[in-house]
């Protein structure tokens, strides 16, 4: 299903100066979020052998958080891009960023962040080695991302977002927290906070002993809040956090400012699944009007967007079922 | 003897003498058939298994039986599972059962269990070279499991999993993955037990994506706790080494213990994220244990190496007698003269008095009176105190995570409940056991089940 690395991709034109170059992607991009849905419907997923770039193309594939193999094919594309012109600082740091997406929504959303854990159990049985493509897929992206970052390191091409980049494909964990630490003081406007949230992450998952410390989390979420503050993953985990410090108004304050979200369209799997968790965490303190809101709220956009997956799983993993996770083919409510 | 205890006494004395007035005792001699003898008792009967041999998986499926192997000079009535390859000494899904002295051994799944009864008491038995669970409580309420031995249990030696009430006492645990293990349960008291040579003595733990979502109110109370770094088995490998662990559960109390001889820590506390990095998100579990309250124990030679003690690729470089990885509130420790500690800067000093003094049994006073159930009924509970043993939603215990199951079967029930009556094993893994079939459910409550699975488990 997912062919990484894609690097017989021919492209259709490579000849702009860097600056012209991004430019260029730029308003491609904006056009492209314009147009999202009409070219969505044109159902490009996977890249053929023969794919012509077209950075239209590429950058509708990567609004498409329910489709894993169009968001494989619109980080191939960029990485075939920037394989083709390797001084071309502006195309190697459009792959990366490329890249990091689909990782990013491999992980969040394609995965749910679950899939790890099915991973090493369902490699054992052939019949079911296929429901880890995703896992596989991640591998080779993560290997990727470092290969594009350790090659624009060595062409000595630094810039503030490498740290982030390389730190992503380390995942939630100590050795991350470094290059986390440096790509946040840098802190790149790019990056949208994403940086400060997954060193928030680390300084909530690492015990005390080891380097963690919950009020850190909090502020670096928080940080990452006012960066990017219609993300509800991350005011999700900041409300968590916050209810564990005891500060349950605050937290309970997050999670109704999650009901008054605007969420993208390419967001909305996101801003869906993070409902969910937000109805559970309602619970937990209590409040169960809150929570029902939160699901209710889940439940109209699940009745209003038929291609969002409820998580009911049906099917999983990709495996079996017209239902899958996968397939942005709905599940039944 | 306190009020409560004399009102306990009382109870089971009546039970008995209630149970004499009309009921029968149902010998069973070396070379009859246990099961033909439980199949014809009514409730309150007692059946008297005679020393010998037994080679079969026992069935209790009705109310108020006891199963009692006689033992003569020291010689016990035998259930072996090895010559017939069987997966269950004796399944007990019937309430109010008593099985004692029996000698229970190598059996391919559990040596004794019970699935979502209430009322049990599981007492005096041996049981040894089992491939799962020795004596396992599923899902029940209301139950003691006192005075047994167990040992070289490839997973836990006690597993008492998502109960309410229950009393472990006074048993030796030894040579298991685990020793006494107490989880997703409420109101457990684990005292005086003597837990040796295992991977992990007593943990007492939440495991997410199962129904029960917490655990609260452990009692790890004057047990003896020596030697617990078995590396036995692949599957605890990287967990042994620790003496009492805790992970997620609040109000714990652990007080009394001798804890000697642990590579890594002998008492460990944990969230969910700190306990393993393979546990997944499940937003309906508070994953900070709170109100631990560590006192009065004795500590030696504990933490001496770190195997495993860490998470997210940071490790500690060496343990200690008392190591705390874990967040939450209301932590306590009574320091222990020369004891050494780690992670516990923020805890308090303990009160004079704790959460469990003057607890002394947490079993009822009266018994859970049980409901008729109707099939649907059935079948839920069925799932969470048979399947939920060793399955979690969405991550793997022993088998598979359901979701991967529910995929499989998808629109197929007849075939998800062909597969529980037969099912074979798909896993190279040795240390994860085929799935035991599952046969003795009737095939419309396994059809049932099947539905149930497919159609409710995971579902909001």
């Amino acid at each position: 299903m997912i062919n990484f690395p894609l690097r017989d991709i021919k492209l259709k034109s490579n000849t702009l100066n860097s600056s012209a170059h991004w430019a260029l992607r730029s308003i491609i991009l904006l056009l492209a979020l314009a147009t999202n849905f009409a070219l969505a419907d044109s159902r490009v997923f996977a890249c053929p052998a023969d794919t012509t770039f077209d950075m239209a193309t590429a950058e509708i594939l990567l609004q498409k958080p329910w489709d894993t193999e169009a968001l494989a094919c619109g980080a191939q594309l960029y990485i075939a891009d920037a394989d083709k012109s390797p001084d071309d600082i502006a195309a190697q740091l459009a792959a990366v960023r490329a890249n990091e997406r689909y990782m990013y929504y491999l992980d969040k959303i394609v995965l749910y962040e679950l899939g790890y854990l099915i991973n090493w159990y369902v490699d054992d049985v052939p019949e079911e080695k296929k429901l880890n493509a995703p896992m596989h897929a991640m591998i080779l992206a993560q290997q990727e991302q470092l290969r594009l970052v350790r090659h624009m390191r060595d062409e000595n091409r630094p810039s503030p977002e490498l740290d982030y980049f390389e730190a992503q494909t380390l995942g939630v964990s100590a050795q991350a927290q470094p290059l986390l630490l440096k790509a946040v003081a840098a802190d790149p406007h790019d990056l949208a906070g994403a940086a400060h949230a997954q060193l928030s992450e680390t300084y909530y998952t690492l015990p005390d002993i080891l380097g963690g410390d919950l009020n850190k989390a909090v502020s670096m979420m928080q940080a990452a809040g006012k960066r990017s503050p219609e993300n509800p993953r991350y005011i999700r985990i900041l409300s968590g956090y916050l209810s564990e410090l005891d500060r349950d108004e605050q937290a309970i304050s997050k999670l109704r400012s999650l009901l008054e979200l605007t969420p993208t369209q390419s967001e909305l799997q996101l801003y869906t699944d993070q409902l969910r968790s937000a109805s559970e965490l309602a619970k937990r303190m209590d409040e169960s009007q809150l929570a029902s809101q939160l699901n209710g709220t889940r439940q109209d956009l699940l009745d209003e967007h038929p291609y969002l997956q409820n998580r009911k799983v049906v099917s999983a993993m990709g495996h079996f079922g017209s239902n899958d996770p996968r397939t942005a083919q709905s599940q039944p409510k | 003897m306190n009020k409560s205890s004399l009102t306990r006494a009382f109870f089971w004395i009546c039970c008995l003498m209630s149970a004499s007035l009309g009921a029968k005792e149902i010998p069973v001699k070396s070379g009859e058939s246990i099961q033909d003898a439980i199949n014809s008792a009514s409730s309150g009967d007692i059946v008297r298994v005679m020393p010998g041999l037994y080679q079969e998986t026992v069935y209790i499926d009705r109310d108020g039986i006891t199963l009692q192997g006689v033992v003569v000079n020291g010689e016990r009535a035998i259930l072996d599972g090895e010559k017939l390859g069987l997966h269950d000494g004796i399944i007990a899904s019937g309430h109010g059962v008593i099985i004692e002295g029996f000698h229970v051994r190598n059996y391919r799944s559990n040596g004794i269990t019970t699935q979502g009864a209430n009322n049990f008491r599981i007492r005096n038995n041996i049981v040894e070279n089992i491939h799962l669970y020795g004596i396992f409580p599923q899902f029940g309420k209301n139950g003691l499991v006192a005075q047994n031995i167990i040992s070289r249990t490839s997973d836990a030696g006690i597993y008492v999993g998502m109960s309410e009430n229950v009393d472990i006492i006074a048993n030796e645990v030894f040579e298991n993955a685990l020793g006494i293990e107490a989880e997703n349960s409420h109101s457990i008291l684990i005292e005086a037990n003597y837990a040796h040579d295992n991977a992990v003595g007593i943990p007492v733990v939440i495991i997410p994506g199962l129904q029960t979502k917490s655990g609260a109110d452990v009692i790890v109370r004057n047990n003896i706790v020596i030697n617990n770094n078995s590396r036995l088995f692949k599957r605890s490998m990287d967990r042994s080494g620790r003496g009492i662990t805790v992970t997620a559960v609040d109000r714990v109390t652990i007080e009394g213990n001798i804890v000697k001889d642990h590579r890594s820590c002998g008492i460990c506390v944990h969230s969910m994220t700190s306990m393993s990095a393979a546990f997944p998100v499940d937003a309906a579990i508070e994953p900070e244990p709170d109100e631990t309250q560590i006192a009065n124990n004795i500590f030696v030679n504990n933490g001496y190496d770190a195997i495993g003690l860490g998470v997210a690729g940071a490790t500690l470089e060496h343990g200690a007698d008392v190591v705390s990885l874990a967040r939450g509130k209301g932590h306590c420790y009574q320091a222990t003269q020369g004891a050494t500690t780690l992670g516990l800067s923020r805890w308090a000093e303990c009160p004079s008095t704790l959460n469990a003094s003057g607890v002394q049994s947490f079993q009822l006073t009266e018994p859970v009176v049980s409901k008729a159930l109707s099939p649907a009924q059935k079948a839920q509970l069925t799932y969470h105190a048979v399947c939920s043993g060793c399955h979690a939603y969405a991550h793997t215990m022993i088998g598979p995570p359901m979701m991967v199951v529910k995929a499989l079967y998808q629109d197929n029930p007849e075939g998800l409940a062909d597969w529980i009556a037969a099912p074979t094993k798909k896993r190279p893994i040795e240390d994860y056991p085929a799935m035991p079939p599952q046969n003795y459910l009737s095939k419309e409550l396994r059809l049932d089940l099947a539905r149930y699975i497919l159609n409710e488990v995971g579902v909001d």
